[in-house]
């Protein structure tokens, strides 16, 4: 770089480093004459100010003398160099002629905190409620109250210290007394059993409530500061509680009472009585009203149930079944009823009888009675002697009868009154009688009948034995009564087999059991004993009763019948049997001669005559019946109820198959009207039913042209099947004998007069029936049923 | 802008570059004070702009780390002038955290008219501070370098990250983390 170039550089940096230099120094001018205006103006103003300060220290000097607390000025050690007038009054000595120390007068157990407090002042410059017990020049000790503030030289040293002073020891025996005052006022408030509150006097906020009213209303003491007063009141009764304090406000009452509603905090309502009282100020400017507020709900319902209670009762005794009369103490009648009146045949209203005379109301009806001089003579006995007498019968002469109760009324040990009660006994009375015949009429059918009785109690003891009991069991009545039964009949074996009966019987419940049991004599008896539960009118247990039954002869009857059974039994056996062997033996010699009849007639049917041959054919047709006859024997005494094979029938196969079967002549038609059932049963036995039934209608048809109808029909329980012919028919005097053994109407070679019989005895095996129609020469019907 | 804010950046110039590129920048730009500055005086912000822009062009370094120099340079100065205010913070980060608080109101009293940045604390423990700087200036790397500079002084070893908030620089919020003490000379 040349020379003359940085000098160029050098001086443009000279030159900028002047002007720089001009602007620091014009501004640092600026700022400097800145400062001086405000230094000038700083000064005339701190001028002013102590001038200032001087005259209002001097003022406030004047004021601290003058004033009407006492004034005391003291040196930094506590001695006093200034004071006013009140404070040579409250302290009792004059600076002027005593010298004190402030802090000597300060009783021991201040002076710490004197001491302290003196600090306080000295380090801050003021100290404010200071306050001790003194003790004065006088000796007397009183509270003060001190506010000081220490006075400082004009370099700031602190030379003194100015105090006010106040004696507060009334003040503060007052305040004490206050707050005592207060206290108990609050305990009193909050322990107050009824509601207290103290409201504003536009009515706008309750200021007061105690702990009874929030108790009453629900809502906490800040809840109802909050809460307009009226909006407690239920809105039904705001109006008549709003005129009453419109009153107020206007000054026409100072004080009212209400009963009303409230509504709670959770909503319910609550009766309440409250009374208000308005506070004037000497203007009679209302300030507050106080109120009471007294629960009264208990009492309110208790009202409303009073109230019920006496409407009810009114419509009781007016309604009531019975005459009423209520008289007081000088027999003036108070009250009657209705039913007084009518009953006898009074025409007044009963309101009309009110306040005459009892005796001239008995003039009125007296005549009624029987004996209507009795009936008053025992009045006057009743009036004289004032004591209960209940259900007096007296009889009218039209004949009904009254129950009376006379009753004087007491109320503390005073007479005064009685009423009478007059009851229509009549229908009652014969009711009673007419039990009274029930019962001596019953009583004594269960003393005469055959039937054991016995009434027990709770505890089993007998409290009753008929006749018959006594007769069974051999015991007298004396002896039975207050006797458990239990104890006087059991015998060891039937004690087992009661007490397990009784352990399976249901607690009250009836029950029918056979109990062998020994009577007085030791004999060992049958009975049969119905027991059941016995209960009161009002349906409580008292005990029970049992019906006892002698049927030991009946048991040893049985007995006898159970051997004569078996006997029978084992008769009918060897009969069966015997019938077997009988019939089987007879049909061979049977047949023998039926053979030796036909050989004769093959062999010698030239040598015998005509005559001899029709013999010898009778013989072999009688032969030939007599073997049907044993067959048929054979059949019936087969038939036996325990053998039965139960299998599914179809009758129609079954007609079928007894049509190719027997031999049906020709001019007869076998027609079956309505298609059969199948059934279940023994298919021999339903095959002889119907078998036995067609043969004998095909064998009793003489008509030249023969009809056979089969026909069904069913009830709920049974089938029912009718065999129809056209054939001869069977007189009525018939009907039963058919069905007998061996009887037969007819001649008729094939009839052995026992089909009949089979049919009887398998549709009683089916529990059915058999029965016939009948009409001689027109036809008979056969009908019979079999259980399904 | 403070008047010595240029007078010390000029002489930063001088220094580090010498009088010629000082008085070539001077020359270069458009300047109402005529590049003559006091201490004591206040000067638009403009002319530091130009001055920034035109060093740059004649060293070829970038404005930002021409700004972040001049702030550990400007720093000699504060220590040098007013040490005093060191002594009311035992810590960096009570120092750093108090700028907006307590330094700057100190700074608005002597000069009512200074226009300053704000540093707004997000995050303060003993460790770490994360503040915001925001000043249309956008002199972030000089704050930075300042910063730096202060953890230096109370011989904490630093990190101090930053982020700009917007394009400008006008807003920037920056993370500061102690990692311990620094070796003592």
């Amino acid at each position: 770089m040349d020379t003359s170039k940085k000098i160029e550089i050098l001086e443009r940096a000279l030159l900028r480093e002047k002007n720089a230099r001009k602007k620091a120094e014009a501004i640092l001018e600026k700022k400097s004459t800145e400062l001086y205006s405000i230094t000038e103006a700083l000064k005339v103003s701190n001028k002013k100010l102590a001038e200032l300060l001087k005259e209002k220290t001097n003022e406030l000097e004047g004021v601290f003398i003058n004033i009407l607390d006492a004034y005391v000025l003291i040196d930094l050690e506590g001695n006093v160099l200034k004071m006013n007038d009140a404070a040579i009054h409250l302290l009792g000595f004059d600076y002027r002629s005593d010298k004190v120390n402030l802090l000597d007068l300060v009783t021991p157990e201040y002076v710490e905190y004197t001491k302290n407090s003196f600090k306080t002042l000295y380090q801050q410059g003021v100290f404010a409620n200071y306050q001790a017990v003194i003790r004065t020049h006088n000796k007397v000790y009183k509270l003060v109250q001190i506010n000081a503030s220490v006075i400082y030289n004009p370099e700031g040293k602190p030379i003194a210290a100015q105090g006010i002073a106040r004696d507060i020891t009334e003040e503060t025996k007052l305040k004490k007394q206050h707050e005592e005052q207060k206290r108990q006022l609050d305990i009193v408030m909050d322990n107050s059993p009824v509601g207290i509150s103290l409201t504003t006097s536009n009515f706008r906020n309750i200021i007061l409530a105690n702990n009874t009213l929030t108790k009453i209303l629900g809502y906490t003491k800040e809840e109802i500061a909050a809460i307009e007063p009226k909006m407690f009141t239920y809105y039904e009764d705001r109006k008549k509680s709003s005129e009453y304090i419109d009153q107020l406000i206007q000054g026409k009452i100072n004080s009212y009472a209400i009963e009303k509603r409230y509504v709670r905090k959770n909503g319910e309502l609550i009766w309440v009585k409250t009374s208000a009282k308005a506070v004037r100020d000497e203007n009679d400017k209302m300030l507050y009203q106080v109120a009471t507020v007294e629960d009264i709900s208990k009492e309110k319902a208790a009202l409303e149930k009073l109230k019920e209670s006496e409407n009810r009762l009114a419509t009781l005794i007016v309604n009531l079944q019975n005459g009423i009369l209520l008289e007081d103490e000088n027999r003036k009648l108070l009250l009657t009823n209705q039913r007084f009146c009518k009953m006898f045949g009074l025409k007044a209203n009963p309101e009309a009888l009110i306040g005459l005379d009892g005796n001239e109301v008995i003039d009125k009806y007296k005549n009624l009675f029987t004996q209507p001089k009795e009936f008053i003579s025992n009045v006057n006995t009743l009036l004289d002697h004032k004591k209960n007498a209940l259900n007096d019968e007296l009889f009218l002469k039209d004949g009904r009868v009254l129950e009376r109760n006379y009753i004087p009324i007491y109320h503390d040990n005073m007479y005064k009154g009685h009423l009478w009660t007059y009851t229509d006994v009549t229908i009652q009375k014969k009711y009673k009688e007419g039990l009274k015949a029930q019962k001596e009429k019953y009583s004594s059918i269960i003393t005469n009948m055959n039937l054991g009785v016995l009434e027990n109690n709770l505890e089993d003891k007998i409290i009753f034995a008929n006749q018959s009991f006594c007769e069974m069991s051999g015991y007298s009545q004396e002896e039975l009564l207050t006797q458990k039964a239990v104890d006087l009949f059991l015998t060891p074996e039937s004690s087992e087999k009661y007490y397990r009966r009784v352990a399976k019987r249901k607690p009250n419940e009836p029950d029918s059991y056979e109990l062998a049991v020994k009577n007085k004599k030791g004999e060992v008896r049958h009975w049969l004993i119905s027991t059941a539960p016995n209960y009161s009118l009002k349906g409580n247990k008292i005990g029970s009763i049992g019906i006892h039954l002698d049927i030991t002869q009946i048991k040893e009857l049985e007995k006898q019948k159970e051997v004569l059974l078996t006997n029978l039994e084992k008769q009918n056996e060897q009969l069966n049997e015997y019938a077997h062997i009988v019939s089987h033996d007879l049909k061979s010699p049977l047949r023998n001669i039926s053979a030796l009849l036909s050989w004769t007639k093959e062999d010698f049917h030239e040598k015998l005559g005509e005559e001899s041959l029709t013999n010898l054919n009778l013989m072999q047709n009688k032969v030939e019946k007599m073997d049907l006859l044993i067959e048929n024997i054979l059949k019936y005494s087969s038939i036996d109820n325990d053998i039965l094979v139960e299998e599914n029938i179809n009758l129609n196969q079954l007609v079928h198959t007894i049509k190719e079967l027997i031999y049906i002549p020709p001019h007869i038609d076998l027609k079956i009207m309505s298609n059969l059932p199948t059934i279940k049963a023994d298919k021999t036995r339903m095959q002889q039913v119907f078998q036995n039934l067609i043969s004998n209608a095909a064998n009793y048809i003489e008509k030249e042209h023969g009809l056979i109808e089969i026909d069904y029909s069913e009830t709920k329980t049974h089938y029912i099947f009718s065999v129809k012919d056209n054939g001869v028919g069977i007189a009525k005097e018939h009907h039963e004998k058919i069905f007998k053994i061996f009887s037969s109407l007819s001649n008729f070679e094939k009839s052995t007069g026992i089909g009949l019989s089979i049919v009887k005895k398998v549709v009683d095996l089916y529990k059915g029936k058999v029965w016939l129609e009948s009409e001689v020469n027109v036809g008979t019907t056969f009908f019979f049923s079999i259980k399904k | 802008m403070k008047g010595i804010v240029f007078t010390e950046f000029l002489e930063m110039v001088e220094e580090s570059f010498g009088l010629e590129i000082l008085d070539y920048i001077i020359n270069s730009s458009e300047l109402s004070s005529a590049g003559s500055y006091t201490a004591v005086g206040t000067y638009d912000f403009f002319e530091m702009q130009q001055l920034l822009v035109h060093l740059s062009e004649v060293t070829k370094i970038p404005v930002n780390d021409l700004i972040y120099t001049y702030g550990l340079y400007f720093f000699k100065t504060i220590e040098s002038q007013h040490a005093d205010i060191f002594q009311h913070y035992t810590s960096p980060i009570d120092f750093v955290s108090s700028i907006e608080n307590h330094i700057h109101v100190q700074v608005k009293k002597i000069y009512p008219d200074a226009e300053l940045p704000s540093f707004k604390i997000v995050s303060q423990n003993t460790q770490e501070l994360q503040l915001i700087y925001t000043s249309e200036r956008a002199l972030y790397m000089f704050a930075k370098a300042l910063m730096e500079k202060t953890f230096e002084y109370y011989k904490n070893n630093v990190e101090i990250k930053f982020k700009l908030l917007n394009e400008k620089g006008t807003r920037v919020i920056f993370n500061i983390k102690i990692h311990g003490y620094l070796q003592k000379d």
